[in-house]
């Protein structure tokens, strides 16, 4: 009964991350491409990951990453950007949840890494789709703007975390 | 009631207290920002001029030209797509390109060896491969 | 007042006697000086022989007559030793079995035969049936099967053909071709061609197989751009090779091929006289500089089928004659020792020997 509860108590939540997670892929897509390989994102939508995380479990946080890949990729993307978000996503979750189990860090800190594991991730999935090395070069742009989105990422998801709590 | 003297003596408390506490992240941050400063200067130190540009098309090695020539050359990209490359004075660049974006021709002149210009649209890449040498001319060629 | 004038007319014949002179030196000077301006004078030419386009050029007071003595010595040696023809002593060979043959044709299959013994038959002239069966002779490209290559490849061998100074017997062998080693002694005779005719400087072409004849006119060294086999038909050279007096001759994978329709595989015309397939020792660019142009064209030949390390071992053992600029599939280039300081290439060399 109790399992049964859980889970039907968490269906409005995960509904509720999961329309978050479409309104901030939206706001991404009002940004500009990065104009050296089109599909790649800035990953605001791991905000919902993020507070999955603090605010669950590693579990709860890896489902919800992977369902909301599928869910905006088959919503607003394409073939290409799917593979671009599961690249960026999964590495990117992997390195939070690791990084949040040694409790050493603040949220901004575990985010501001995610945010450049989610484009380390892109980038290599980028060098196997074009079958060259050379896109590599990018990284380093790629390494600031993936520190700087991750932090304000962190930042704002450090917020609603607060504000959520209660609900969780 | 504090008064603000009480207030501003404990700021610099507060302070060292906040940053104890984010001693951690701050370790971190720190860290990530050293690795990006350590390859832009090692990039910087270890640039050498290139020899030639390598021309790619859908990961396809189609030709390749030596920098020290001049060379104005249309790349046939897929699905009809076309880059206008130029080679001048040790460098090379997308002139022009039929791509929707346009992207590869902002993305400026490159001229050290592993520098690279993409046009996704068409699926071609150009990369300076090889070292410049003093001089690359030639009497006569050999097997071809 | 007489004396005065004898004076002043010795002084007046004088100058003119003097002025004549200084004319006459000048006129002397200048003479020589656009004899000397004649005698670089550059004479250029193309031909099409031995299934390939030639050019040469030569400078020299009778270039044009160097020229025209070079372009008949070609036509006369394709004529000769081409497989077709009925001049051809290598034709007269492999139709009849057994034929006379000049002095030219001996002194080549003596080379020939002389090389094969020192490559352990990575050079062999008597590889004409397997590339027939190719289609390499006629353009017909094909696939052969394996039983066909079999059963020829035991005709195939050095060792089989008869030679005597004036005559060739093919014996168990059952063809041959000097495709692998005419040019280089064609450019060879070349070279003497202009030394008989007191040429300056001259360099030679004959399908990619350079020869180099003392140096440019301006007194540098002729500089070689080596075909990269990733770049073909590019102006990007695997490197540059300053010469004087040398052959500069390549041999890749890349200058003569077929691609299989059915397999989609490359088939090229380098081929390993002992498996009859094309050859697949790792090198995919050969390049041999030497004094000879026929050990320049059948070397490059023989260090492509031998690879790298078999190429490296007879260097050291003959290397005296020749040096070698060698590519690897993986595109590292060796080069030996003694020719590092006239190399150059925007790639990583590596130097062989010391």
């Amino acid at each position: 009964m109790n399992n049964r509860n859980r889970i039907i108590k968490s269906v409005p939540v995960y509904s509720m991350l999961i329309a978050l997670a479409l309104i901030l892929s939206y706001v991404e897509a009002q940004f500009p491409p990065f104009f050296a390989v089109p599909g790649m994102k800035l990953g605001l939508t791991n905000t919902v990951v993020l507070i999955t995380l603090y605010l669950k479990d590693s579990r709860s946080a890896v489902f919800i990453n992977i369902v909301r890949i599928l869910i905006v990729s088959i919503l607003f993307g394409n073939g290409l950007s799917f593979v671009y978000s599961m690249s960026g996503g999964l590495l990117s979750g992997a390195v939070m949840i690791l990084l949040k189990k040694t409790n050493r860090f603040s949220i901004t800190a575990v985010s501001t890494v995610g945010g450049v594991a989610h484009n380390l991730g892109q980038i290599l999935a980028a060098m196997l789709i074009m079958s060259t090395s050379a896109i590599a070069w990018y990284m380093t742009v790629l390494w600031i703007s993936g520190m700087a989105s991750g932090a304000l990422i962190g930042f704002i998801g450090g917020i609603l975390c607060k504000k959520l709590k209660k609900y969780a | 009631m504090r008064d603000a003297a009480q207030l501003s003596s404990r700021i610099p408390v507060n302070l060292f207290r906040t940053m104890k506490k984010y001693k951690n992240d701050l370790i971190l941050f720190g860290a990530l920002l050293m690795v990006f400063f350590a390859v832009i200067i090692w990039n910087l130190f270890t640039a050498k001029p290139g020899g030639f540009v390598e021309v790619k098309v859908d990961g396809e090695l189609i030709t390749a030209f030596p920098l020290s020539n001049n060379i104005e050359y249309e790349i046939n990209g897929i699905n009809n797509g076309k880059n206008i490359l130029i080679v001048r004075d040790g460098e090379a660049w997308i002139e022009s390109a039929s791509c929707p974006d346009g992207l590869c021709v902002n993305m400026g002149h490159i001229r050290n060896t592993g520098a690279s210009v993409i046009c996704l649209p068409n699926k071609v890449v150009i990369e300076i491969v090889g070292d410049a040498t003093d001089d690359a001319s030639v009497d006569i060629e050999v097997g071809q | 007042m007489q004396e005065t004038q004898k004076i002043r007319m010795k002084t007046v014949i004088s100058a003119i006697l003097i002025s004549l002179l200084a004319m006459l030196s000048a006129a002397c000077a200048a003479g020589t000086a656009s004899n000397n301006a004649e005698q670089i004078h550059t004479a250029s030419g193309e031909v099409f022989a031995m299934d390939t386009y030639m050019k040469i050029t030569c400078s020299g007071q009778r270039s044009e007559e160097a020229l025209e003595a070079a372009i008949a010595e070609i036509q006369r040696l394709d004529a000769l030793l081409s497989v077709s023809g009925e001049e051809s002593d290598i034709n007269a060979v492999n139709t009849f079995g057994k034929a006379k043959i000049s002095e030219d044709t001996a002194h080549i299959i003596e080379k020939a035969l002389e090389i094969s013994r020192a490559t352990n038959g990575a050079f062999d002239i008597s590889i004409y049936p397997i590339m027939r069966l190719w289609g390499f002779t006629d353009s017909e490209y094909r696939v052969p099967q394996k039983e066909e290559l079999e059963s020829e490849l035991e005709h195939v061998g050095f060792e089989k053909p008869i030679f005597t100074q004036d005559s060739l017997e093919l014996g168990d062998a059952h063809g041959i071709d000097l495709g692998g080693i005419a040019k280089g002694f064609t450019s060879d005779r070349l070279m003497e061609v202009f030394d008989s005719y007191g040429m300056v400087s001259g360099c030679v072409s004959l399908g990619g197989n350079v020869q180099c004849y003392k140096r440019k006119t301006d007194g540098n060294l002729f500089r070689c751009g080596i075909a990269h086999p990733m770049y073909p038909d590019s102006s990007v050279y695997l490197g540059v090779v300053e010469v004087e007096d040398r052959a500069v001759v390549t041999s890749g994978a890349y200058e003569r091929f077929f691609i299989d329709e059915s397999s989609s595989k490359r088939y090229h015309h380098i081929i390993d006289p002992k498996t009859g397939y094309p050859a697949e020792s790792g090198l995919s660019s050969t390049t041999i500089v030497s004094k000879s142009g026929m050990l320049a064209d059948a070397l490059s030949t023989a260090c492509y089928v031998m690879g790298l390390e078999g190429s490296i071992e007879y260097w050291k053992e003959y290397g005296e004659d020749f040096d070698m600029i060698l590519m690897t599939d993986d595109g590292d280039i060796y080069v030996t020792a003694p020719l590092a300081q006239s190399f150059t290439s925007s790639f990583h060399v590596n130097i062989i020997g010391e």
